[in-house]
């Protein structure tokens, strides 16, 4: 009964945001109705869609097995946390909690002080049309509420691999940051809809950084997830999916840098406005490639192909609504001339390399469509394509990150920066060759990438020190050169980590006896046995594994294969030690069937250099991200 | 005007994008479409022989791939023999036993003309076989002309009879 409820919540909604969508669409006929109060529809919507959003978790909770997705999805044995995250464990309920996300960045927005009334009005009008998008979306195509026919008594299951705390918190966090791009769309487009709303720049500011927060740590997590959930012994595996999230977190990143240069520089505002729009649009993007089916990817959901007809047509209207209101603001012309010898210029090289590292990735995600449609081939590309793409394109990115901040506003000198950097470039030399000469037995990418991000910590560092030391003069040190600092530091962690866990990563798969001893770097492993043993609602068959070093015993790993359903679907959870100098990452395999007597089993050993610094630099890049919100939304901490 | 290729970029983007809904990239075409039958001798279910000359005749039919050990070949059984009402279908069974399908045939049917059996799975490789069942359509001049992966459902059999009304 009480779903019925929520499907009339979302109604309700749908037909609310109609009117500022017929407004929006009237507006580019000039014709005005004014009367209509879009604050208070935003708030209106934001109530009802919680209000659904609440009413699908309590048929989860109550495992209210009339609804579809709740038989799809649920099952009366799941532990309860569980049945809650299997509420957006699926497409319809996933995209709900997409609406809900978006619907409730617009009531956030309704309720900031010191904006301009008509502005806001107009950034709502926006905000709430794109809600009214969504919710077309949802109703007649990916409807939660959808009742089961005839009414099961038991539902099938949350997807075994599902059920797992990193992936209950990865995708509210992932829609978070996408979704948080989408009141930074309707802000742009509020912003050049008149010249007199120009100067309104600074409100983009704290939503950029926000989301850009929040889809790092999604991104994070969703990486720690498969890291250790996957048992595939790495953390990326360049699935469309995957490059789904990262292309706008490029182009955000580039945001980023650009945003605060656009209150005086009509090339950055452009700059600024462009990126985003197209970094909503990548957001957009990924869902139509995740969920349209057009690409094979980890994320299965069910595909539908009139689903993915309909984001696309999403996409069309967005992308064109968007762009063309754009190129209006792309004539005018009259900007300053930006040095190549300043901080503007090396943001502007930056930004130019990361929009090329975006379209590039880009062009990779979506080829295979073009191969298959075109050229009629069904191929797919893979990681070798995006390393080697990436590795040369790190490379100027890196060098502009260590130099860019030391470098003035405005127009610089050579003499007087080679001055300023004189002890950067010292620090950066000497540590560049103690990773040289312990370049710990890697080919010469890993020291090349080594060396880089080795140089970028020390720049940053060394930055950081000149504010405790800079003579007798105490240097305040403001929010905004530390959230930088933090986050080029955040990188050149990020650097080491990808570089060791990916270059340098060491690989033994084997039929390993009872009792046999395998050596991976220093350690001996010394597999005991399997045992099984019961879980809430699962078997599981644990592996026991005895770690020595130098011939001392230093702990013991388990890993596990777990049996959800009577045996029907399997995960397998790694077990993994991780050290600051790496992972030792081990995950169990199938029994050997080639002769039932012998104790045999597929064990599968990593030994993963500085895995553990990814996740660090996960972590520096979100407080990096939150310090610049605070200090860009004027809350007092 | 002058932003005339972006927008023309952008549209073709979007047509590439709408074409490739109609995709489905799980779906990976035959080689050997429009290419000869690989050449093969089996033993056949009335211990005779079965083998690829037995297919070089001019008319159209379908060699279909399966096991009585297989659920899904169960279920297009029904629909296999509807089609064998009009015209040959040829079974190649793997790793399988006469024992076991004629337990099955007596529960369901017949729909073969010939079956052979592929015991050690070298046909069903050389036909470029990876799963049970899969269904080859075969025309005139002895080419393979469609290949079907996974269990013929009815909404396939509509696609499978347009296609062979066309040749």
């Amino acid at each position: 009964m009480i779903s019925e409820l929520g499907l009339v919540f979302l109604f309700l909604a749908l037909i609310l945001s109609s009117l500022s969508f017929i407004k929006l669409n009237l507006g580019l006929f000039n014709i005005n109705f004014s009367s209509l109060c879009n604050i208070k529809i935003t708030n209106v919507v934001f109530v009802l869609i919680l209000s659904s959003f609440i009413t699908l978790t309590y048929s989860f909770i109550q495992s209210d097995f009339s609804l579809d997705v709740v038989v799809n999805n649920s099952n009366s044995q799941l532990p309860f946390i569980y049945k809650i995250t299997g509420v957006w464990g699926n497409h319809e309920g996933s995209i709900l909690l997409w609406l809900l996300v978006m619907t409730f960045f617009g009531f956030i927005f309704s309720k900031v002080r010191n904006i301009n009334y008509q502005f806001k009005e107009l950034v709502l009008t926006i905000q709430n049309s794109l809600i009214f998008l969504v919710s077309l979306f949802i109703v007649f195509t990916s409807n939660p509420f959808r009742k089961s026919f005839p009414p099961k008594i038991e539902g099938i299951d949350l997807n075994p691999l599902l059920q797992d705390p990193g992936l209950a918190i990865h995708p509210p966090f992932l829609y978070l940051g996408y979704v948080g791009f989408s009141i930074v769309y309707s802000i742009s487009l509020a912003l050049i809809s008149d010249k007199s709303n120009f100067k309104f720049i600074g409100i983009l500011k704290p939503w950029v950084f926000i989301s850009w927060t929040f889809l790092t740590i999604g991104i994070g997590l969703g990486s720690w997830w498969a890291y250790y959930e996957l048992g595939w012994g790495g953390f990326w595996f360049w699935d469309p999916v995957e490059n789904a999230s990262l292309l706008p977190w490029l182009t955000a990143s580039t945001l980023l840098h650009t945003i605060l240069l656009a209150n005086n520089n009509t090339l950055f505002f452009k700059w600024t406005i462009f990126l985003a729009i197209f970094t909503f649009i990548l957001s957009l993007l990924g869902t139509f490639l995740v969920r349209s089916g057009v690409l094979v990817s980890v994320h299965a959901f069910a595909n539908d192909p009139s689903r993915g007809l309909f984001i696309l047509f999403l996409l069309l209207v967005i992308t064109l609504f968007g762009f063309t209101r754009f190129l209006k603001v792309l004539d005018n012309k009259n900007h300053k001339e930006i040095n190549l010898l300043s901080r503007e210029g090396v943001i502007s090289l930056n930004s130019i390399f990361m929009l090329s590292l975006t379209f590039t990735i880009l062009i990779g995600t979506i080829y295979p469509i073009f191969s298959n449609v075109v050229l009629n081939k069904k191929i797919s590309v893979g990681a070798p394509f995006f390393n080697s793409i990436l590795s040369p394109m790190m490379i100027p990115l890196t060098i502009g990150m260590i130099v860019g901040p030391f470098i003035k506003w405005g127009q610089d000198d050579l003499k007087f920066l080679i001055n300023r950097i004189k002890y950067v470039v010292l620090l950066v030399l000497i540590s560049s060759l103690a990773i040289w000469y312990f370049n710990f037995g890697g080919p010469i990418l890993s020291i090349i990438f080594f060396i880089l991000g080795g140089s970028l910590i020390v720049s940053s560092t060394y930055e950081l020190t000149l504010f405790f030391c800079i003579g007798k003069e105490k240097v305040k040190l403001s929010k905004k050169i530390l959230s930088q600092i933090l986050a080029h530091l955040g990188i050149g962690i990020l650097i080491i980590g990808v570089t060791g866990s990916s270059i340098l990563k060491e690989e033994k798969i084997q039929f390993q006896s009872v009792g046999e001893e395998i050596t991976i770097k220093e350690f001996d492993i010394k597999f005991l046995g399997v045992k099984t043993i019961e879980g809430e609602n699962y078997i599981s068959q644990m592996g026991l594994f005895d770690i020595k070093k130098g011939g001392k015993f230093i702990k013991r790993m388990m890993p596990e294969k777990r049996f959800y359903n009577s045996g029907k679907q399997m995960t397998t959870e790694a077990a993994i030690s991780s050290g600051i100098f790496g992972d030792l990452y081990i995950a169990l395999g199938d029994k050997s069937e080639n002769n039932p007597d012998e104790k045999k089993w597929t064990t599968r050993i990593w030994y993963n250099p500085f895995t553990m610094w990814i996740w660090i630099s996960v972590i520096l890049l979100a407080i990096a991200g939150l310090i610049s919100f605070v200090r860009f939304s004027q809350l007092r901490l | 005007m002058k932003y005339i290729i972006l927008i023309v970029l952008l549209l073709s983007t979007f047509f590439l994008f709408y074409e490739g809904l109609k995709n489905d990239p799980r779906i990976i075409p035959s080689n050997l479409i429009s290419k000869e039958i690989p050449r093969f001798r089996l033993n056949s279910f009335d211990n005779k022989s079965f083998e690829d000359n037995d297919l070089r005749t001019k008319d159209l039919k379908l060699v279909n791939f399966f096991a009585s050990w297989c659920p899904p070949c169960k279920l297009e059984h029904s629909n296999l023999i509807e089609l064998s009402e009009n015209l040959k279908i040829y079974g190649i069974a793997k790793k399988d036993t006469i024992k076991n399908i004629n337990t099955w045939f007596s529960n369901m049917g017949n729909p073969y003309t010939k079956i052979g059996f592929d015991h050690d799975g070298m046909v069903s490789i050389n036909w470029g076989v990876y799963g049970l069942p899969e269904t080859f359509i075969i025309n005139a001049d002895q080419k393979i002309i469609y290949r079907h992966v996974g269990a013929i459902t009815k909404k396939d059999m509509k696609k499978i009879k347009l296609f062979l009304d066309k040749n």
